[in-house]
């Protein structure tokens, strides 16, 4: 007779981690920074060159400080962690196209708030620096550096024309390519990679990508714009970015595909509604309402909508009527 | 779905016939909860076949696999992890059939409910992982129009439904047309891994005789043999509760070869053919051994254990198997596969949340809630859950939630 261990474990397991989850993040990320890097250089902006590997380095170290020193006090003092699980290094070259201008002070607050909200929410992709950001955005507007005002109520109405509202900043190509904000191409890509690499809740970035597109595109057509008025709500205001890197982050979404897809249709309603308002920031609080009030909400009914047919036509049905209300109102106001 | 690397015995290879042993334990209890109420007692001689223990609740009979003496009981482990009262038989190697009525020439000719009653008298059970009646399955007033015949064996090392296909064709494809014809069923499909081409030729070789049987190649992935999935594959049907509802019936390969000799020598299910693999085995092989051999024995009478850092022994595959802490495992008609390996248990963190263990379920569970909220676990469908293991195998926190449902499925019964 010979004894065993007894563990009642899955003795196989697959190779998918959660540092391989990260550096798949990493290196979508680093993607994006050597293409900005790349551009610049095409473009010989060696100033911002110099100015954005400086920030990158500082944003580094600003993060990786202040979350050694939030995991020293609870007594995680593991150098790998922080690269492995905390992620500083994907976080810092996320948040540094948005500090390139940016002063020493607002540098620190913005990783400041990025360290805590990361570790508040527990999330493992990048959505914490949407925290950063708004902070950025707010910060500069009572500062009155802001370029764009942060809210348009009072020209709720004002859709633009092309040469109004894009021919200012170049063209649709411009945007594109990234002149001005972060390339929406290059999150497209960085999107599908992954989607491969099955590292994101496509199910939710597809839906929410969807209906965003979908009403931007009756809302202009009943308003008789042409086609460059989508490519222009799609590709401004970095949306592509905040979809790829911050709206699927696992914690703080549904589980569940049918969870997802809600998620992402109703979120994208208030994208829309929200674009009209606050254009500047219009999707990073979209995305912090959803994963602060919309998940639970989702989470709610996520068994209804996988097991309950009935219930499942219901909450999508009045979806859809949410979106066709928004879309008439929308309609209405110009 | 997901693919896995299955490490298989392959079906070419030999199968080991030839261990005698010598004490053999028929246990008491069987893995889906029946117990017997002993009809022999110590000192009675019994045959292969003689009746040890009866269930009054599905009327099931316990037999002996050898002849020999009751000589005691004692607990030894099966493989649902547990100590079970087993009788304790000294074999005297006579083989002689408590009631063998001789062989039947053509066994397509035997009346429903004589089918059933012979199912139930040579105690077929299923025999890939759930010992099931089988002669319940057949004794329906529901039409039975398809059969579904698993050989996929999903799980990692198990390989006996391969070894059986491969090597004995005619017998498997003789029961199935007899059982065709018995039930009026109009079409069987054998269901196979599309990898596994040996065994797919082998049977090609003979199956122009029988034109309602046709083979099934299957994707190869797991958990490509969950009864629900092949269902739905091949039929593009779902179900409530069991296949008969829409009027397909499941059976798995070496259950077919059991049925096959009850039909053809009325002989009971006295042994079996079971995998026993893995970096700790020295001889990985396909065994065909007695209904209650104690697993410990059939190391000593081939060759020692590899020597392993941590080793575990696990009955069944690497996915769907347990862990037992002793070598003291009986072999009963339920287990298709012994696995020794090394202890693969890695440090868990916390759940992220990410949704993969629904994405792959194959029952359509939400598992990370299931374990987040225990209390709902019925509302969840807790019930539905088959212990495949792919939520454990894809969890990048490697959370065992496996082993986390079956506690809380356990503790809710």
């Amino acid at each position: 007779m010979k004894a065993f261990r007894q563990t009642q474990i899955c003795f196989i397991k697959s190779n998918n981690s959660i540092t391989k989850i990260n550096i798949t993040y990493l290196k979508s990320i680093a993607f994006f920074t050597i293409y900005i890097l790349l551009l610049n250089l095409i473009l010989k902006n060696y100033s911002y060159i110099a100015n954005y590997l400086i920030t990158i380095l500082l944003t580094t170290i600003t993060i990786t400080t202040i979350t050694y020193l939030i995991n020293v006090q609870k007594k995680e003092k593991s150098f790998i962690k922080l690269f492995a699980e905390d992620n500083v290094l994907s976080v810092s070259l996320a948040l540094s196209p948005f500090l390139v201008s940016s002063s020493i002070k607002e540098l620190l607050l913005v990783s400041l708030i990025t360290v805590i909200s990361k570790k508040s929410i527990k999330g493992i992709n990048l959505s914490s620096i949407l925290y950063g950001i708004l902070f950025l955005y707010i910060y500069r507007y009572f500062q009155n550096d802001l370029n764009t005002p942060l809210t348009n109520l009072a020209q709720l109405n004002y859709f633009g024309t092309y040469s109004e509202v894009v021919t200012n900043n170049g063209s649709i190509l411009s945007y594109i390519l990234g002149y001005n904000y972060l390339s929406p191409l290059i999150s497209l890509l960085a999107l599908v990679y992954l989607f491969v690499k099955k590292s994101i809740k496509y199910n939710l970035a597809f839906s929410y990508i969807i209906t965003y597109t979908t009403m931007m595109l009756i809302i202009g057509i009943f308003n008789h714009m042409s086609i460059w008025f989508v490519f222009f709500q799609l590709v401004s205001g970095n949306i592509l970015y905040y979809v790829t890197y911050a709206l699927g982050d696992s914690a703080v979404t549904p589980e569940t595909s049918e969870g997802q897809i809600l998620y992402g249709y109703i979120l994208g309603i208030i994208s829309v509604i929200l674009r009209f308002i606050v254009p500047e920031t219009s999707i990073i609080i979209a995305i912090i309402l959803g994963h602060l009030l919309l998940t639970p909400l989702v989470r709610k009914i996520m068994v209804k909508l996988k097991y309950d047919y009935k219930s499942s036509i219901l909450y999508f049905g009045l979806t859809t009527i949410l979106s066709v209300i928004t879309i008439i109102i929308l309609i209405i106001i110009k | 779905m997901v693919t896995i690397d299955k490490k298989k015995i392959s079906p070419t290879k030999k199968i080991i016939d030839n261990i005698k042993i010598q004490i053999i334990y028929i246990p008491l209890k069987s893995k889906l909860g029946y117990t017997f109420k002993p009809l022999a007692q110590v000192g009675d001689y019994v045959s292969i076949g003689s009746p040890l223990g009866k269930n009054d609740v599905c009327d099931l009979l316990l037999t002996s696999s050898v002849s020999g003496t009751i000589v005691g009981f004692t607990k030894k482990y099966i493989s649902d992890a547990s100590l079970v009262d087993c009788f304790v038989i000294e074999n005297d190697f006579k083989e002689k059939y408590y009631d063998k009525m001789g062989k039947k020439k053509d066994i397509t000719k035997y009346s429903k409910d004589e089918f059933i009653y012979l199912l139930k008298k040579c105690g077929i059970t299923g025999m890939s992982g759930n010992d099931f009646p089988t002669y319940l399955k057949y004794d329906t007033k529901k039409e039975l129009n398809y059969l579904i015949v698993n050989g996929a064996e999903c799980d990692v090392y198990a390989s006996t439904d391969s070894a059986i296909m491969y090597n004995n064709p005619e017998e498997i494809l003789e029961c199935i047309d007899a059982i065709m014809e018995i039930m009026h069923i109009k079409k069987t499909y054998i269901a196979i891994n599309e990898s596994n081409t040996l065994v797919i030729n082998k049977l090609l070789r003979y199956i122009n005789t029988y034109p309602n049987i046709k083979i099934y190649s299957l994707l190869d992935a797991y958990p490509n043999g969950y009864e629900r999935y092949l269902v739905k594959e091949i039929f593009s049907k779902e179900y409530h509760k069991t296949p008969e509802e829409v009027g397909i019936i499941t059976e798995n390969v070496s259950t077919i070869y059991a049925i096959y000799e009850a039909l053809k020598y009325h002989k009971p299910l006295s042994e079996r053919i079971i995998t026993i693999a893995g970096p700790g085995i020295k001889k990985e092989a396909n065994y065909k051994v007695k209904i209650g051999t104690n697993f410990s024995e059939v190391i000593l009478k081939t060759e020692e254990y590899n020597k392993l850092k941590d080793p575990v022994l696990i009955a069944g595959g690497l996915l769907m198997g347990l862990s037992i802490p002793s070598d003291e495992l009986i072999v009963t008609k339920d287990l298709s596969c012994i696995v020794v390996t090394n202890n693969y248990e890695e440090v868990s963190k916390e759940c992220i949340k990410c949704g993969k263990c629904t994405e792959v379920c194959p029952s359509k569970l939400i598992p990370s809630m299931i374990i987040e909220k225990p209390d709902c676990a019925k509302k969840l469908k807790i019930d539905r859950c088959i212990g495949c293991g792919l939520c454990s195998y894809v969890c990048p926190s490697k959370i065992e939630i496996r082993d986390k449902i079956r506690k809380i499925k356990e503790g809710s019964k």
